[in-house]
Order: C-alpha cells, then structure tokens, then sequence
C-alpha cells in the first residue's frame, strides 16, 4: 500500500451538486461516503487516481432509517453500525441486521455506508493489485481460470470471475429491495438484483444512490455467510432467504460477479448447472447446503 | 476465565539461593510490565517515533515478478517528480554490492529470484513524492521459468537452474545445503518395528506478521560517522556489523540504536535491512532518511520458507519407539538462514523422544518462493508438526492413549538422545500430563449442533536454545542514591525482557524493583549481553545480569566489612543498604562502600560492575559434531544450550458443509521456572493458541507463478479476537523445571534455574490443531492451513 496520489476534493451540499460535478469529470471522478474501501483502492494505485473526490457525507438528509407506508427507507449515508443498532431492522429485518454485523469490524462498520457497501469494488486478488493487468482494468484476460480462485465465481461468469463483495446486497436481493438512483437526468428505482452487471454497477457516471427502500417485512427470512476467519473477513458463500406476499426470494453471495436472486427452485437449478473453476468446487456443495438451510 | 496454573517455586529455594535469592521478592512474581503504559499510550520509544529535521523518505522499488531477467530500468521521469531527491540502481557503486551471506544483492542488476526483489531505491521530502517515484521508475524484464516447490528444486534434474554457477550439492544443482543426521541401526530397527506411521505435509511460506513494519532512521553525522536507529531484534551478530559493513565504516563510526520496544520481532527482525539501505540513503543524500516498509512489503519481504516433510516413524506392540526416518526440503530465493534451520530440524526431530533409530536428511535448495528469514522457533515448529501427527496415528494404531504413547517414550533427565547430547531439564511429561488433566477437565465432548462436529487434539513440542552468537555481558552501575542502572544491548520485542531483566537484578540485590532503570540500548556503550533471538535473552541476559550483581555485592561487602569491622561473610544488603546479618542498626548505605578513586579521600560517586560468562563456547563443551552422522563426539559435547518442551490440547469445531472451522477450547503449557507467570501465559495465550492457530487454520499463502497475492492482511488471514476460544477456555500451565544447559563440563545452571520460552510455545500447536481436526471429520489432514476449501475437499465435497 502507497501513499495516496493527489486529487481534487470536493464538498457536496446537495445531490444535485454532487451529481453535477460527477458529470464534469464524466468518469474521471468518484463518490466519498464513508472511503473504507475507496481510500484502500487509492492506495494500491493499481487504477489510475481519480481526479477527483465528491463527497456526499455532508449532504443533509441522505442518511437515516425511517418506515413508510409498510417499507423500509434506508438513506445512502447510513452506517453499518446505524443498520446493526436499529430496532426496527433488528425486529422485522433481522437478515440485513446480521449481514452487517458479520461485515467488516466494528471501526468499518461506524464509517463505511449502505450505498457504499453496495458498491464497494471487488476483492480479486489479481484485480486489486498492479501485478496483474486483468480484464476487469482494460487488459486482455482474466487470470482466475488459470491461477488461484478458491475465493472466486462459480456461475455466471462472463469476462470476470470476480464476485460480489456485498454482505448487505443479499439479504437487501432477497428482500427485493430497490435503490432510488439519482443523476443529472432525474431519478429512477433499480432493484439491487440488478445492481450489478458485468465489471460494474448499473449506475451511470453521474449517478449515486440516495436511499435504499425495502418494501415489506418478510415473514420469515434468514442469512448465512461462511468465510474463512470467524471476523474481519468476506464471504466464501453467503445466501439469504425473505418470504413475503410475492412468495420467497433466496439471494446467493460469494459466487457470482453479479446477483444471484430467485425463487429457491430457480437458485437451486442455477448451482447445479454451476461451472466452477480449479479450486472453487467446494462452493458448489456450500452454496446447496446454505440454500437448503435458510429456505428451511 | 480459564485456569491458571503455576507449580510451586519454593521448592527451588536453595538452589536459587547462590544467586542472591531474596526470598522470591520479585522473581516469579507478576510484576506489571514497565512499558505498559507506553505501549498503550503511543509515547514508547519505538524506531518509528524517531523524527529528525529534514529527514527523507526512503522507498524500495521492487519486483513483481518471482524469475525474470531485467532487461533495463529507466529512472529518468522519476527523478524529474518534484521532491524527489535521489534515485538509485545497481549502477550506483553504493548498491552494487551484496547482502549479508554474498549472495543476495542490495539492488538487483541483471536478474530477480523472487517476487519483492528491491530493483532501485528512491529518497524524497514526502512519502507521497517517494511512492510517485517508485510508480514513475519504468524496468522491463523478461520473465523466466519459476520454481517454488523446494523438493522440486532440489531434483537431480530441476526443471530450473538457478543460480550460476549451480551449488550442485549431492548431484542436486539447485541445492545448497544438506544435513544428515545418522543414529543407530536405522535398518534393523525399522525391520524389527512392529507397526509403522507415513505421513507427508507441506508447510507454506507464512510471514510473521509483525503490528509495527520494519522502519529505520539513518543521519549522517559531520564527523564522518553515522547514527542508525533500526527496528531489530538484535544488534551485535548482524545489523551493526553488516550495516558498517555495507557502508565501508568501521563499527565505531556507526552508533547504532535499538528500539525500547519493537512490537513483535518473531524472527522477521534479525537482519534490519531497513537500516543498511537508510544508512547508504543518508550517506548519499547527507540528510537524515527513514526506510519504512509498508504492510504489504511487511508481508512480502520476508517469511518461513516453504517445508515440505516426509516422516516414517516405527514402533513395538507395547509402544516402544523404534526408528525414525524423517526427510525435509526447504527453499528460497538466497540461502541467508535456510543451512541452520536444517541444522535445527536435528534438534527438534530428537529433543522429545527416545529413538533406537534415526536417519534424517535435508536438503535447503534456491527457489523462486518468498524471501526468507529466522521465523519464531526457527524449525521446531515446523519439526515437531509432523512427527506429532505420527504420534497420534501410531497410537491410533497400537490403540493406545496418545499421552500414554508420548509418557512411555519421553526422553529421561541426564539421558543421551540420538544425537549423542546428555539431555537436561527435561519436563515434557510434566507438562504433557497438565495438560491433559485440563483436557480431562473440559468433560465429554459437547455435542454441536449439525452439520457442525467437535474433535479434540493433543501435542507435545520441544524446542532449543543456541548458545553461541552472544558475548554475554552485562554492566551494572550503581549511583549514590541507590538506583541501578542495567546496561546491555537486547531489546523488548514484546517478550517483557525489559521487565524481567530488571526482576532479575531487584532479586539478585534485593531492592525494589523501582531502583532499577534499563538504559536505552546504543552501541556507543551497550556491551554485547544478549540477542532477541532463540529464546536466549532470559538465560543469557539474566546470567549476565546476575553475575555482575554477585561481583559487584562481593567488592560492596568487602569494603563495608572494613568500614562496620565485621567479615564480609557477616554481610546482608537489603534495599540499597549493607548491615550485619540480623543488625538493621548496623546498616550503611552501599554509596558508603564505593570503591574510591586512587589518590581520593572516600568512596567515588558512583560505581559500574561487570558480569558474563568467561566464554559462551564452554556452554558446548570440548569436542565436535561428526557432519557425517550429526552425532556429538566428546563426552560432554552438545549441539544447544538448553532445552524447553511445551504440550497444547486444542478443541475445535467444524461445519461439515461448509468447511468451516472454529477453536472453543484451549489448554497450553510449559517447562520452565518463571521469572513472571504473566509474562509467559502471555507467551502461551500469543504464541501457542493464536500464532500457532492462524498457521493452522487460516493464514493462507495463495501464488501465482510466485507471485503473492495474499498482500494485505484481509487477503493474508491473522486470526482476529473473534477467532479465539472465551477466556473461560483457555487454560495455561507453567510447570516448573530447574534450567540447566545439559552437559557437564560444567553444567550450567540459568539464572535463578529460568529458562525462556518466546518461541518453543508455538510448537505443539499446529500439530495439537490437525490431531483434533481429525478427531473431528475422521479424515488426517496434513497440509496447512486448514481453510474450508480443504477440509471440504477431505470430505469429498469437492
């Protein structure tokens, strides 16, 4: 890890403003909220350093945890640690409570941010170091198949056999939660299980997510993550199940480079047509036995 | 809370009596560590608060590759950043030479050998500046064939040559170093066994992880001397000669500062490069420059080589051992350390066990792994963790109960082990029964819910001390107002050494332990004393110690006895005061008895003692090792110092689906007297549970090609708090056993019989893991760590 490069930094008062100057540096510039990922990317220097940094922290009303209506109002700045605290979350989204509880420590948890914690960027080690100029930074291949992927995707795997890193994504899939996405052009809703596509996030540019809105309480709902340390670590293979009034969602983590969300028919038949590299094929059987348990 | 068990010190009253014993006033006392409240407050004095004016910082650019030919390096944009104030490669004559035992380079030239390989250097005003140079340094090479694999490398016909011309040892060309050692009728023996254990594991290269990275500060002073503080582990045997050296000063033109404390050495501080190239910097810059090493060169600079054993072990229908036969390969890009861990396996394969038979060999061969260094145990670990999963298969086997197997077969006090050594201060079936009394303890195994299983594991360990690479001196100096100030030169690299010396030396001259102040180690007046090494600073350092408390209470007395007009065999002190035994009315202070300046009227103002002992070769005794058969020849000739021996029992967890696994219950222990409880529980708790465990189970060492991927430490596993049993299971055992170097040409006693432990504690815990693991699935793993994807795999689930 280096010392960070320059950049340009920039105070956001309002959404608006925030987006606005995305736009300016199109691509060129990247969202702060609480930086425990970013600042970590930055310092590896394997990407070019942005030129520049929005932060969105300081804009009112971005974070908080309200009920509406029946749904769940999540804003972006939200800590883990507001989303393991809160009573409502902890009595009728018990699921989203315990995937940030078994996140990161206690310290990232006071800092790091929904949103953030959506779109942190993935864990690959031949990603997130300068060694390797794979796919997913503009190079020619990814080196997973070939090298060492015990932590790596075992379905869907297109150009990048990276996974998803988001502890919260699955259970918040699960729950069919949406994401309010606002940008130069206006608003609109994404569904976390379409957050992610291939090397990246839906969002333009210019986006960022202002909140994030779970629109019922499941009746009965559970989360699951296997990882090798029993703290500070990511998922080996994570899965979440909420039953609610459109039926059961079972949300897969750890496997794939996008979500894996559907009925526990659909889940089941996806990890058996699983395509597992080298050394992953424990994931096959870790992924069936997870689904089997949090649908039980 | 766990139970805490320590023997009955009393029981050694009159054997620790010579050395000034004053009632275990301070010795085996929990006494509060003296740099706790600078640890926990920041303020200690560690390398890295080390801030001089206009001082540089100096970065190592270093090789992504593991085997590539460097085609050329330009340096050109880097030295046009803005505050960037030198840049060097090998072509600069300060860098072009070679490290330590000549065959690492300071810069590489012509060719890497491992990923991490420093290819230029840079010093600059910010940190900033000095990472924007090493980014903007362009060097292309030629990428060559890898090997990592140590008995690959070590084939008759390796698939890489590296190095040229090649060692060529026993036909091998990559190979270096071979040990054999050749005890009994190997043949016989094995033939006549009645049952028979093979086992096969791979170590792998696993860094020691220390909280604060390796840093040094270096000025160059106007009198043509330098000033180096360096965070190491030692000062005498290798960063001060190899950093004067590198830099063509003679020693006593560099003074050269150890750290107060330097948060955890492990091994992975012995060499203090850090300080070589922040020396070189400051000569070339004339500016005071820091050499930080980040936490990913923390993790990449150095670590344990990659071993690789095969043990055959044999035994008779009642659980007599027979044979041994035990093959090791090692490797790493230099040979730096890698001949003496394969000289040290000898010890470990033959301190704990009485063997009819052993016939050892390895081989230390240039591969294309992760640079080396001396790691906690330096071999023991690794020795013990396949003999002792043997153990265990032969017990299963003769269906015996493992512990009854061991006690049957420990060495015995004054015995000869296949080495030929007369073995002392043996306690290992002490220990081992502790332990498994606690184990007992726990009650019948719980049973977990599923798909989770619970397995139970037990192991002994045995470690050595060196005796040589000391001088073993000490200086006291007493000042008029009763304090005394410990002079020497080792340092507190989390061992509490700066604690128990000052216990030490309030015992020896029975005053509170306030009077005592350990000085800042420099090399301008710290006589050689000890290293922070082998586990030797408590023997070494404390007899030292001691000594020069005896000599300097024999010259108080004999002038105090002209003084009071007694014999100095009437004399006691007591709190920085001499009176007539039995008289406190009698009593003067010591400054009374200060010997005087010739030609003065009354005592001088202050007085300094000396202690140590005559040679540290005499530790061995007169005679030789056969290299042919590493037997010991001579009748009191030994390879070691000492002896320590250790047992852990381990109850772990694990989930059968998802591979999962989890310590809850801990037990671990050691031989020795304690000159503070807490201190070595601390050893037990950090060194045997935790270190052992994350060798165990989690720290994970991924390369591709031999390049390392696992470069943070979320990507490299160190346990975390949460991956260690509730204090309520955790138990720690100190058994107490009198220390004696073994031998008898003198025997010789450790200070107050105290011998350490820092290292030895780390070796029965990785094999206790695996004996419980297969407890656990029924299936015996070998290879470590133990993550999911491995014991999913032994269960057929992938």
């Amino acid at each position: 890890m280096k010392a960070v490069a320059a950049y340009k930094y920039y105070d956001a008062e309002t959404v608006e403003e925030a987006c606005a100057v995305l736009n300016q540096y199109a691509g060129k510039a990247k969202v702060l909220a609480g930086g425990t990922d970013l600042v970590d990317w930055m310092k590896r220097r394997f990407m070019p350093t942005p030129e520049v940094l929005v932060n969105i922290k300081k804009i009112p009303g971005l974070s908080g945890i309200t009920e509406e209506g029946g749904a769940l109002k999540i804003g972006a700045t939200t800590t883990l640690t507001d989303i393991v605290e809160n009573s409502t979350i902890q009595s009728k989204y018990k699921s989203l409570a315990d995937a940030a509880a078994k996140g990161p420590p206690p310290p990232i948890r006071n800092m790091g941010t929904v949103a953030g914690n959506l779109c942190q960027y993935v864990r690959c080690w031949y990603y997130r170091w300068p060694d390797w100029y794979c796919y997913r930074k503009g190079g020619p291949i990814c080196f997973a198949p070939g090298g060492r992927n015990v932590p790596h995707a075992i379905m869907e795997q297109k150009v990048c056999n990276a996974v998803v890193p988001s502890d919260l994504a699955v259970p918040l899939a699960a729950m069919n939660a949406t994401l309010t996405v606002q940008g130069t052009g206006g608003t609109r809703e994404v569904a976390v299980k379409d957050l992610y596509v291939v090397l990246g996030t839906v969002l333009k540019p210019d986006e960022i997510i202002t909140s994030v809105t779970v629109p019922e309480a499941p009746t009965k709902q559970a989360f699951l993550k296997s990882r090798v340390r029993a703290g500070v670590d990511f998922a080996l293979v994570s899965a979440a199940a909420a039953t609610t009034s459109k039926g059961t969602t079972v949300a897969l983590g750890g496997v794939a480079p996008i979500m894996v969300a559907g009925t526990p028919d659909a889940i089941n038949a996806a990890i058996d047509k699983a395509t597992p590299l080298s050394e992953n094929r424990y994931k096959v059987s870790v992924a069936k036995a997870m689904v089997r348990r949090v649908t039980a | 809370m766990g139970k805490r068990f320590v023997g009955d010190l009393t029981q050694f009253a009159d054997k620790m009596a010579k050395y000034g014993y004053s009632g275990l006033r301070y010795m085996g006392q929990r006494v509060d560590d003296v740099n706790g409240p600078g640890i926990v407050t920041g303020t200690a004095d560690w390398t890295f608060n080390v801030n001089l004016p206009g001082m540089l910082v100096g970065k190592l650019k270093r090789s992504p590759y593991a085997h590539a030919k460097i085609v050329s390096i330009d340096t050109s944009k880097a030295e046009k950043i803005p505050g960037v104030v030198f840049v060097g490669t090998a072509k600069h004559p300060m860098f072009a030479g070679k490290l330590i035992f000549g065959d690492e380079p300071v810069l590489c030239d012509k060719e890497v050998w491992s990923n991490n390989d420093p290819v230029a250097i840079v010093a600059a005003e910010t940190l900033e500046a000095a990472d924007d140079a090493i980014d903007a340094i362009d060097v292309k090479y030629e990428e060559l064939p890898v090997e990592t694999d140590p008995e690959a490398a070590a084939s008759p016909s390796p698939s890489v040559v590296q190095k040229s011309p090649p060692p060529n040892k026993e036909g091998r060309p990559n190979c270096f170093y071979h040990i054999p050692l050749r005890y009994g009728d190997f043949d016989k023996e094995m033939a006549d066994s009645d049952v028979t254990v093979e086992l096969a594991s791979v170590q792998p290269p696993d860094p020691h992880g220390t909280p604060c990275t390796m840093n040094a500060v270096a000025v160059w002073n106007g009198d043509g001397s330098i000033s180096v503080w360096d965070d190491v582990q030692n000062i005498h045997p290798v960063p001060w000669p190899v950093i004067a050296g590198m830099v063509g000063l003679p020693q006593e033109k560099v003074h050269f500062h150890g750290p107060e404390v330097c948060a955890g050495g492990f091994g992975g501080k012995n060499a203090g490069l850090a300080g070589v190239y922040a020396a070189m910097l400051a000569i070339i810059t004339q500016r005071p420059v820091r050499v930080l090493y980040d936490r990913t060169e923390g993790l990449l600079h150095v670590s344990r080589p990659c071993w690789k054993w095969k043990v055959k072990i044999g035994a008779k229908k009642d659980g007599t051992l027979t044979a041994l036969e035990a093959t090791t390969y090692i490797g790493g890009p230099y040979g730096r350390f890698l001949g003496g861990l394969l000289e040290r396996a000898r010890n470990g394969l033959t301190g704990t066990y009485r063997w009819k038979a052993v016939k050892y060999d390895g081989y230390a061969s240039y591969t294309n792994a992760q640079n080396t260094l001396s790691y906690r145990g330096y071999s023991s670990p690794e020795t013990c963790y396949t003999v002792e999963m043997a153990m265990d298969e032969l017990a299963k086997k003769l269906g015996m109960d493992p512990l009854e197997l061991r006690l049957k077969n420990f060495l015995n006090e004054g015995e000869r082990n296949a080495m030929n050594e007369i073995f002392r201060s043996m306690g290992s079936p002490g220990v081992a029964k502790k332990i498994r009394e606690f184990m007992d303890a726990w009650g019948p195994k719980p049973s977990a819910p599923d798909p989770w299983v619970v397995g139970r594991g037990f192991a002994s360990g045995n470690k050595y001390t060196q005796g040589g690479m000391v001088t073993n001196t000490a200086h006291l100096k007493f000042k008029a107002n009763g304090v005394v100030e410990i002079i020497t030169d080792s340092m507190d690299i989390g061992t509490g050494l700066n604690t128990i010396w000052r216990q030490f030396v309030a015992e020896a001259l029975n005053i509170p332990i306030e009077n005592t102040v350990k000085i800042a180690v420099n090399t301008d007046y710290s006589p050689h004393t000890s290293n922070s090494f082998s586990s030797m600073a408590t023997f070494h350092g404390g007899y030292a110690l001691i000594n020069a408390a005896t000599n300097a209470k024999k010259i108080l007395f004999e002038n105090a006895a002209k003084i009071l007009n007694v014999k100095p065999e009437e004399l006691e002190t007591k709190d920085g005061k001499i009176m007539v035994k039995g008289k406190p009315e009698t009593a003067i202070p010591w400054s009374q008895a200060f010997p005087s300046i010739p030609g003065q009227p009354g005592p001088a103002s202050e007085m300094t003692v000396s202690g140590g002992i005559y040679s540290p070769d005499d530790y061995l005794g007169p005679g030789k090792m056969d290299p042919a058969t590493s037997q010991c020849l001579g009748p009191y000739f030994r390879s070691v110092l000492f002896h320590s021996h250790q047992a852990a029992a381990y109850e772990v967890m694990v989930n059968k689906e998802t591979g999962e696994l989890r310590v809850t219950k801990f037990a671990g222990g050691c031989d020795l007297i304690p000159v503070n409880p807490t201190n070595v529980e601390g050893q037990i708790e950090g060194g045997m549970l935790i270190m052992g465990l994350g060798t165990a189970i989690s720290e994970a060492r991924y390369e591709d090609k031999g390049m390392y991927l696992g470069k943070s430490y979320l990507e490299w596993k160190i346990p975390t708090v949460m991956d260690v049993p509730k204090t309520d299971y955790v138990d720690t055992a100190i058994v107490p056993v009198w220390g004696e170097a073994h031998g008898d040409n003198p025997r010789i006693d450790a200070p107050f019989g105290a011998k350490g432990t820092a290292e030895g504690v780390q070796a029965p815990s990785a094999p206790a893991i695996a004996n419980a693991v297969a407890d656990a699935i029924g299936v015996r793993l070998t290879n470590i760590p133990f993550t999911p994807d491995v014991i999913l795999k032994a269960l057929g689930k992938a």
